[in-house]
């Protein structure tokens, strides 16, 4: 039986044009059946994300859109040369300005992202709330205010705003939402020298509630509510978290060892351990799973992965200290493999792939641990192993694969002299990314021209590994 | 209808399209957004010589690519997608819309690996395109 190929398929879940001989073949053939409807799944998930997140995500045009009725009016001969170059030169200096100004971040998608954030209200927190008349400190989440804070409760209530938890992202947010008419402006504030940490500040203009202005205070690196300012008529009300009490003196820590000492947040080293420990599942070539270190924990998150495979690296991770593990299954367990026009293509392209991932792997590793050097030994042997791995893998696939393509390139050995290559994680993975679309383009077409461009993406590819490998060598 | 108003009806509806469109190909925005206006101004020249011109918004979409090519060389970096644009979800409880937010961000990803080429043919056939439409489009 002859399998239709990945393109047909396509063609057959996205409304393309398919063959006749495509759909009779998917009536009796399941194993293409499931690989369309997979392929299915992941045209309508990029078609999701056409219509929606990327339409917001991209830029806007940064100026309203221009009437062009007065344009065409005057649209002839030389006169149009002479709008075009007015109109260039207004868009250029348009565009000077408005790059000129920093990018703005959208007040209530920061607030989602903070509600997504918040972690679960721990009993003993407490926060302090400032008003122009007293101070009050006080539970940061109170179900029942007692009498003494009745005054604030009723003025809370009469504006909207959450008397039960007011430092949090969510009653902002809540607040925020009953408002008819507000105008929002994000600020974000970098750390400062002596130690304040990078914020953003939302703030919150309206004419519609009891509280006329508001700003929040989030930290970027968690979005933590670190401020909630609040203006009433007549009345500014701040909350902030209690501050944490000041440590006891140096002589008292020598008398009393036992003195429990507050968790810290975790480090680059508990971060280095997952990566260690993903590593060990083979779950850092390109698997969907996100490691996020955030002030309190290490966040794992898997989307897409097969609920075995999810449970196997939760059951690992959970092991370590400091971890949260979410994961969403949002397709189904792997398919089995499909059936296959040119087994030697695809294994060509299979070995590619795993260069790729090992590549991938290389340059993540990197910006995740720049200062590798400088940890502390044994951490240092260990991130060493794993990029030793890495570099290892890749040079043995990537010996395969050259074996395997060196039949059908008869130019290989010819060239005398091999390229140089600058020494660096990116231009291992850009030379691997050339290889992988030259194998690809000369697998589409067959000309001659795209086999010779074969050889050269294998010989690049083979002169930044060697310039990694030095590298390597000399410096670690 | 008169060669102006079906110039700037086309306009009208078609021009956040294909201003996403010659983006998705890596052209800044400003220099987009001219390409644009510059493409509809070309179509009214069309009707008003008497073109018969059946799909206005594909003939948008290939004259405003050829602007964009012209304009390409000298194009500076800018980043494509900015997360801090990505739309709230009203309504999610706070884990699906973190895996959500995940999800997108791994689609974005994937996206940005593409060419600009290959982003633009994803674009286009999203929009609704043709093979052929798409290949005549792109003059590929």
């Amino acid at each position: 039986m002859i399998h239709p190929d990945h393109e047909a398929l396509l063609a057959e879940v996205t409304g393309g044009e398919p063959t006749s001989d495509t759909r009779q073949h998917l009536e009796i053939c399941e194993d293409c059946r499931q690989m369309a409807a997979e392929l299915q799944r992941q045209w309508e998930a990029y078609r999701v994300f056409h219509k929606g997140p990327m339409t917001e995500m991209l830029p806007q045009p940064p100026q309203p859109w221009e009437d062009l009725r007065p344009r065409m009016n005057t649209r002839s001969g030389n006169w149009q040369w002479m709008a075009i170059a007015a109109a260039m030169l207004l868009t250029v200096l348009a565009a000077w300005q408005y790059l000129r100004q920093p990018p703005s971040v959208s007040a209530a998608v920061l607030l989602v992202k903070a509600v997504a954030a918040a972690k679960t209200p721990n009993p003993a927190r407490r926060i302090v709330v400032r008003s122009t008349r007293r101070t009050l400190v006080r539970p940061a989440v109170e179900a029942a205010a007692p009498d003494s804070e009745k005054d604030f409760r009723a003025l809370f209530a009469e504006a909207n705003y959450s008397w039960e938890e007011p430092l949090s992202a969510k009653s902002y947010q809540e607040w925020r939402g009953t408002l008819e008419s507000a105008t929002d402006h994000v600020e974000e504030i970098p750390a400062g020298a002596a130690g304040s940490e990078a914020l953003y500040l939302i703030s919150t203009s309206t004419t519609t509630g009891k509280i006329h202005h508001a700003t929040l205070s989030l930290r970027q690196a968690d979005l933590s509510p670190v401020l909630t300012h609040l203006e009433f008529p007549g009345e500014t009300i701040e909350i902030s978290p209690e501050p944490a009490p000041p440590p006891p003196p140096a002589a008292t820590i020598v008398k009393a060892p036992t003195m429990e000492i507050p968790s810290p947040g975790p480090t680059a080293s508990d971060e280095l351990r997952v990566v260690a420990a993903l590593h060990s599942l083979a779950a850092d070539l390109g698997e969907p799973v996100v490691i996020e270190r955030t002030a309190e924990a290490i966040r794992i998150s898997m989307v897409g992965v097969s609920p075995e495979r999810a449970a196997t690296i939760r059951a690992t991770l959970t092991q370590l200290p400091l971890v949260n593990v979410a994961a969403a299954d949002l397709r189904p367990s792997a398919l089995p493999p499909g059936p296959s026009a040119n087994p030697a293509a695809d294994r060509i392209l299979a070995l590619s792939d795993a260069v790729m991932a090992r590549a991938f792997a290389i340059r993540n590793l990197e910006a995740r641990f720049p200062n590798g050097d400088a940890m502390a030994p044994p951490d240092r042997d260990t991130l060493r192993v794993i990029f030793a791995d890495h570099a290892q893998a890749l040079e043995q696939k990537l010996n395969d694969l050259t074996a395997a393509v060196q039949p059908r390139l008869p130019t290989l050995t010819a060239d005398p002299a091999p390229p140089t290559s600058k020494a660096s994680p990116e231009s291992l993975l850009a030379a691997a990314r050339d290889l992988d679309q030259a194998l690809n383009r000369a697998f589409a077409s067959r000309a001659d021209s795209q086999i010779e461009g074969v050889a050269e993406a294998l010989a690049q590819l083979r002169a930044a590994v060697v310039a990694h490998r030095n590298h390597w060598s000399n410096q670690r | 209808m008169t060669a102006k108003q079906l110039a700037a009806a086309a306009y009208e509806t078609h021009r956040d399209d294909v201003f996403r469109f010659l983006v998705i190909g890596g052209l800044p925005p400003d220099l987009a957004q001219e390409a644009v206006q510059e493409a509809f101004l070309k179509l009214f020249t069309a009707y008003s010589q008497g073109e018969q011109i059946e799909h206005p918004r594909a003939w948008a979409y290939r004259v405003a690519y050829r602007f964009a090519l012209k304009a390409m060389r000298p194009a500076r970096q800018y980043e494509l997608l900015d997360p801090a644009r990505a739309p709230a979800a009203p309504g999610q409880d706070p884990e699906t819309a973190m895996l959500n937010q995940e999800r997108t961000m791994q689609i974005r990803k994937a996206f940005e690996e593409l060419s600009p080429q290959q982003r633009q043919v994803l674009h286009l056939r999203a929009e609704g395109f043709r093979y052929q439409e798409i290949a005549e489009t792109l003059e590929v």
